[in-house]
């Protein structure tokens, strides 16, 4: 890519990102695209390495001849809404590449381990001719649940030595992931945290790791019941074994990613899950997930637009100011404020503009 | 009927910290970097050891207002030129260029001369770097076009 284009790249992704002047025309025609990129969103703990297998994956691709963009986020300051982002560091066997694009971007204040605009950016980068794109999380752990919205394939990576089955059975990371992988394998314990993910995988999924057909024998028997809103939500991502022609088990992984161990058989089950998932048509089902998702969070910034307080302003927006002030002095409840200006009632004592 | 136009534009000023050149020594540049983010910049720090062709990439790719160029190896004289050539020569004319670290007071003129904006020596206050880069961002600071 020459620089005339590389920033002509970067510029779009600011415009978006900033929400400025001619983003909204931007997306309009980026979401028309017929075909977008393929995304791969990896997350996992902090010090998991998630930067390190972006690094080892796009260069496994880059070598390919694929033109590759990586999305990777960092967690802003709470306090000056400022970031350090740090995730070029890791940079090395992907270096050399011309055909990799590597942002870093800033969460911006947004909770669940993206940016706001990362399916906005996905599309723009679609505009640019990248036919596959890795997004790296904020890395905060549970929460960063949000990029199996955005991703085709949601890769989770863990560590050994991070804690017991408990960890396991918690809800968050473990419901979102189509492929898991246990990265620093070579560090003691590796073979007990991938059996403790499996173990947890047992209790939703039957059949074995990968592409399972109706024809084949289930692994272990369910151990929970079989229709739950959860386990719902997992068999329309990934199929119901025994039910459906075609299901997907997530398969547990080990790699050691900084020597570039693991890392070929880990990018074919990428491959693999976003081929099945194409071919059985349920990358369509995740697609219009995505969407509601998306009209959602516009609906409710556009909504609450008349209320909000800008961001650094040391006022509050006036027709909400009153409210603040008898919740303060205890005169109402925060849940009679919202219904009352969701009627469009003001505060008694308030001039409307 | 509510404006889109109420969501504001949320441009922040970016800045790549680099280190470029043999010198393994960033706590200076980090300490920096810790210092831009509370002033509310985002901040890219690129990692020991670049060459000044991938700095440039990677202002470019990050789409920054500013290099910041940490140097205690005494190679100024010769990267930061050279880093100023590579970015006009890539179509970044607006992309400035500040540097600091251990650089003798009779260098500054001929480094300013070669394009670079400002020399903070070692011992500069975060403040003073913090308010030239506010100062002088006002101007870019317009609309991606």
């Amino acid at each position: 890519m020459q620089s005339a284009e590389l920033r002509r790249i970067a510029r779009a992704i600011s415009t978006v990102e900033n929400r400025a002047v001619g983003y909204e025309d931007m997306l309009a025609e980026a979401y028309r695209l017929p075909d977008w990129a393929r995304v791969i969103g990896i997350t996992g703990p902090p010090g998991a390495g998630k930067s390190t297998l972006v690094d080892a994956m796009t260069a496994h691709w880059a070598q390919a001849g694929e033109r590759i963009a990586v999305l990777a986020i960092d967690p802003s300051s709470p306090y000056s809404g400022g970031a350090v982002l740090g995730d070029r560091i890791r940079r090395n066997r992907s270096a050399g590449y011309d055909n990799i694009y590597f942002r870093s971007l800033s969460s911006r204040g947004h909770v669940g381990g993206l940016t706001e605009t990362a399916t906005d950016l996905v599309a723009v980068l679609s505009l640019f001719g990248f036919r596959r794109v890795i997004i790296e999380t904020v890395g905060a752990g549970q929460a960063d649940i949000e990029v199996h919205e955005t991703a085709d394939c949601t890769l989770v990576l863990t560590v050994p030595g991070l804690g017991d089955g408990v960890q396991a059975s918690k809800a968050g990371l473990m419901e979102i992931g189509d492929i898991f992988a246990v990265n620093k394998a070579d560090m003691p314990g590796a073979a007990d945290a991938q059996r403790t993910i499996e173990a947890a995988l047992g209790a939703a999924y039957m059949g074995n790791p990968g592409i399972n057909l109706r024809a084949d024998t289930a692994r272990t028997a369910p151990s929970l019941g079989s229709v739950s809103p959860g386990l719902a939500a997992l068999y329309r991502r990934h199929g119901k074994f025994g039910e459906d022609a075609q299901c997907w088990v997530p398969p547990v992984l080990t790699l050691v990613a900084a020597e570039n161990q693991g890392v070929t058989e880990l990018a074919q089950a990428v491959d693999t899950f976003i081929g099945w998932s194409q071919q059985t048509g349920r990358s369509q089902g995740r697609s219009r997930e995505r969407a509601y998702a998306q009209i959602m969070r516009a609906l409710s910034a556009l909504l609450l637009a008349p209320y909000t307080r800008e961001a650094g302003a040391e006022n509050f927006p006036a027709i909400v100011a009153p409210w603040i002030d008898r919740i303060a002095k205890g005169d109402a409840s925060p849940i009679e404020a919202a219904r009352s200006l969701f009627n469009g009632t003001l505060a008694p004592g308030t001039q409307r503009r | 009927m509510i404006a889109a136009t109420a969501t504001p534009s949320r441009r922040k000023i970016r800045v790549l910290i680099a280190k470029v050149g043999l010198d393994g020594h960033d706590v200076g540049a980090r300490v920096v970097a810790r210092g831009l983010l509370d002033a509310g910049m985002e901040v890219i720090y690129t990692g020991l050891r670049r060459t000044t062709e991938e700095v440039v990439r990677a202002a470019i790719e990050e789409d920054v207002d500013w290099i910041g160029v940490s140097i205690l190896s005494g190679a100024h004289q010769v990267l930061l030129p050279k880093l100023r050539r590579l970015l006009d020569e890539a179509g970044a004319q607006d992309i400035r260029i500040i540097a600091g670290g251990i650089i003798p007071q009779e260098d500054i003129p001929g480094l300013q001369h070669d394009g670079v904006a400002q020399v903070f020596l070692s011992g500069t206050p975060i403040a003073e770097i913090v308010d030239f880069l506010m100062r002088e961002s006002v101007q870019p600071l317009k609309e991606v076009p």
